[in-house]
């Protein structure tokens, strides 16, 4: 018989009349055994309330259960407890088996009450969900007011958006005056102009970029679909970081800076074709020719950000098929030159989304956090959160654009390459968070811009 | 499925889609003249071509052409 967990409410008019429960310390007093025999399967934890109480000579007021912490705070579910009688109401608890569960219900002897004792997590926030703060506090957090104030605003960085297409009206409609690199820019033919896409996930992609570097310049490299069922294959994105190569290869280079946020990836195992150990595999391979394009496009000088993905293991996306442990973040997600980001609420909360590490072609995967499912864009819907890790690596992606407007990328200084913004990066979310150790959930924490303005934190890249 | 095939270059410029098939001794026919040829390191002049023939897999260094999807719920 399965075993549910409770806990008792006994009252006790005078402090001491609890005492009796356990009253000659050798075990359970007249009281305690009334309520076993009430409940034959009851068993008490001893190690939550029994051992003070057996530890009592008098009544411990901390061991009240005190009004609003349990069923003080009026429902009256039960109903009609006075503020005198919760004061003097203990509580205990254990586990019986479920066929005692209808004794329980009923009144038992004392004025003894059970109560269902059911197991509490903090709430990860799921697909579905409704949003978790909004964008405001997204900037507030992010500090951005005081980084745009010194200059932290994406001013001079070209930031592409590799993802389904732009859509600027929607952008505006919100507020968010876009520059976009239309030449620069690409799209597929017969696809909409760049900045012209339906407003959908390129266009989240792009309003969450931006909260932290409004004056960057986006590049809309439009290869997806917006739908999961119109394929779109690895080669188009190939395509597309090709140009993203010449732009940092050219002479003179356009833009100091490329920054590229990716919110895309192999949503299903079945879609890599090949058995692992195959060389012509994508996931979990470093040799494949996409890997190779990302470790060039980065030692090119381009800041690359990607999504760790929607596996994560409390409410994986519905496309998550075979996408196991060491697998949630595979491919290019998981290359160790990219800033790989997983995703957490404004409150601090990881989603239940996240996917977790470690990854595919690097252990140490996700690397940091972005914010997510905050009220933002509404580019997926009226009232519908910016979600999933989708919306934290732009997020994160923004960051790094407000970072590189003051420190841009120059072939002839080291501390300015992609590796050592991306390590200061790190290094900056683990200091912000505490210095914990790294976690494959959380990585080394939360991205945070807090000591951008701070000329020591930033020697290393200075 | 499409495969890409990887060339290694050796004229520090693009190779043809003709030179490219002549690399990977198959007819030309056999890949994708629309996709081109496009590079993945510049430093070490390596270039892939897209084919939609499964055999061409085995005609040199051949790398997986998986679906890719936008994450969303």
């Amino acid at each position: 018989m399965p075993a549910v967990r409770f806990f008792a409410t006994i009252p006790a008019g005078d402090p001491r009349g609890f005492y009796p429960l356990f009253s000659d310390r050798r075990g359970a007093s007249a009281t305690l055994n009334r309520l076993l025999r009430q409940l034959p399967s009851a068993i008490i934890d001893t190690d939550f309330s029994g051992a003070r109480l057996r530890g009592l000579t008098d009544a411990v007021p901390d061991f009240r259960l005190s009004a609003g912490v349990a069923y003080g705070s009026g429902d009256g579910a039960r109903g009609g407890e006075t503020a005198a009688a919760i004061e003097n109401t203990y509580v205990i608890r254990g586990e019986m088996d479920e066929r005692d569960i209808g004794r329980a219900s009923e009144a038992l002897e004392g004025g003894v009450r059970i109560w269902a004792d059911p197991q509490i997590a903090v709430r990860r926030c799921c697909f579905g969900d409704k949003p978790v703060g909004t964008s405001a506090d997204v900037r507030s957090l992010l500090g951005v007011a005081a980084l745009g104030a010194a200059g932290f605003d994406g001013s001079g960085v070209a930031l592409a958006v590799v993802d389904d297409g732009i859509n600027l009206a929607h952008l505006a409609a919100k507020g968010v005056s876009a520059k976009l690199d239309a030449g620069r820019s690409t799209t597929k033919p017969g696809h909409p102009a760049p900045g012209h896409a339906p407003a959908y996930h390129g266009t989240m992609c792009a309003y969450d970029a931006l909260l932290a570097a409004p004056r960057a310049t986006l590049l809309d490299i439009a290869v997806l679909s917006q739908s999961p069922n119109l394929p779109t294959l690895l080669s188009d994105a190939v395509v597309a970081y090709q140009g993203l190569l010449n732009l940092m290869l050219a002479t003179p280079r356009p833009y100091r800076s490329l920054v590229v946020s990716n919110s895309w990836g192999v949503l299903n195992a079945s879609w890599d074709g090949y058995a692992i150990g195959n060389p012509l595999r994508y996931i979990d391979n470093p040799n494949h020719a996409f890997n190779i394009l990302v470790q060039s496009l980065v030692r090119s000088g381009a800041d690359v950000v990607f999504a760790a993905g929607n596996c994560g293991p409390t409410c994986p996306a519905s496309t998550c098929h075979g996408l196991g442990p060491g697998l949630a973040i595979n491919g290019a997600n998981s290359h160790p030159d990219v800033l790989t980001v997983g995703a957490v609420d404004v409150t601090g909360t990881v989603a239940g989304y996240s996917a977790q590490g470690p990854g595919a072609l690097s252990n140490a995967k996700p690397d940091l956090l972005g914010y997510s499912h905050f009220l933002g864009s509404e580019a997926l819907g009226n009232g519908v959160p910016d979600e999933g890790t989708s919306a934290a690596a732009p997020v994160a992606a923004g960051v790094v654009a407000a970072l590189r407007s003051k420190f841009p990328f120059d072939q002839s200084l080291p501390r300015r390459q992609p590796k050592q913004i991306r390590g200061f990066l790190l290094a900056e979310a683990n200091e912000a968070g505490g210095m914990q150790p790294f976690a494959h959930d959380v990585g080394w924490g939360t991205i945070s811009a807090g000591r951008f303005l701070n000329t020591a934190a930033t020697a290393a890249i200075a | 499925m499409p495969v890409l095939l990887q060339i290694q270059g050796s004229r520090k410029r693009r190779p043809t889609l003709l030179e490219a098939a002549r690399l990977l001794d198959m007819p030309v026919t056999q890949l994708d003249g629309s996709y081109g040829v496009q590079i993945i390191d510049p430093w070490q002049e390596l270039y892939v071509v897209r084919s939609m023939a499964d055999e061409a897999a085995s005609n040199g260094v051949a790398h997986d052409d998986p679906h890719i999807g936008i994450f969303t719920r």
